[in-house]
């Protein structure tokens, strides 16, 4: 089976995001570190492009901004603990319908399961500090300046302070 | 970035066309609605499969660019969720492009 990226697009959308949206051919430079241990020994965190945030303890991100600036997307990043319960999540992310994510933030960032795997010994551990991002960072050409000098290195700093081995990058 | 900085990562990817352009160190694509990358609230066990196939890639892969299309239909009715995962307002960037991608030929 082939995966269709386009697959639950309207087909205008579809065309307009082929036509619009440049991506470039960068895949000659992508780098690669192995694993280093086995997943049972490995110390994992997560971080998804969905919009989450601590309900009433985080400020969303910053839609109202977008609804004037189309073109721009909130790059700043919530850190999301292990211990958070369903309810503690929140979404502000305006491209997809965040009701699935609000009811079981699980299907993006999925702690639990990572608690779980934890426990069964499956894998290491689950680091105590996870990450969301907003994923739209604009358009034509998405500005990933702040991710990749200020944000980057800020989750990237933290994660090495807690061990963190491997991680899972789950897009909205 | 991160694999850069020394940490292993793994992607799960609805949209691999993007991810194969960008490059990836390795990634599973499965062909679930956006939003949804892990599948259905509520549902563990499909939260579960999925990750499990994402740590067998991050395990299994020996190079970058590694792209493994995983073999789950969403079990949902499809022409439903084709607006399901839509928001419930156009995002501004659609809205305000909307004349733009309505004038699209079909």
């Amino acid at each position: 089976m082939v995966v269709d990226s386009y697959k639950w697009l309207p087909y205008r959308l579809a065309a307009w995001m082929r036509m619009e949206w440049q991506a470039p051919d960068e895949s000659a430079s992508t780098p690669f570190t192995p694993l280093a241990k086995p997943l049972s020994s490995t110390r994992f965190a997560l971080l998804t492009t969905g919009g989450l945030y601590l309900k009433g303890q985080q400020p969303p991100f910053d839609v109202e901004r977008e609804a004037r600036e189309p073109d721009w997307g909130d790059p700043s990043y919530r850190i999301i603990p292990r211990e958070t319960a369903l309810e503690e999540i929140a979404v502000a992310h305006t491209h997809y319908n965040p009701a699935d994510a609000e009811q079981d933030f699980n299907i993006l960032l999925p702690i639990h399961r990572f608690l779980e795997l934890e426990k069964a010994g499956d894998i290491g551990s689950l680091a105590p500090s996870n990450y969301s991002v907003m994923g739209y960072q604009g358009h034509p050409i998405p500005d990933y300046t702040q991710w990749q000098e200020r944000y980057g290195p800020e989750i990237l700093e933290q994660m090495k302070s807690e061990g963190v081995e491997a991680l899972l990058l789950t897009p909205a | 970035m991160f694999e850069q900085g020394g940490i292993s990562t793994i992607l799960v990817t609805m949209m691999p066309s993007w991810a194969e352009r960008y490059g990836v160190p390795r990634a599973v694509a499965v062909e679930f609605p956006f939003g949804h990358p892990l599948g259905l609230p509520g549902r563990p066990d499909m939260q579960t499969i999925v990750t499990k196939d994402a740590l067998d890639l991050l395990e299994g892969a020996t190079e970058p660019n590694t792209i493994v299309h995983l073999e789950h239909t969403w079990p949902e009715d499809e022409t439903q969720w084709r607006r399901k995962w839509q928001p419930a307002a156009a995002s501004p960037l659609v809205a305000k492009y909307l004349d733009q991608i309505r004038a699209i030929k079909t």
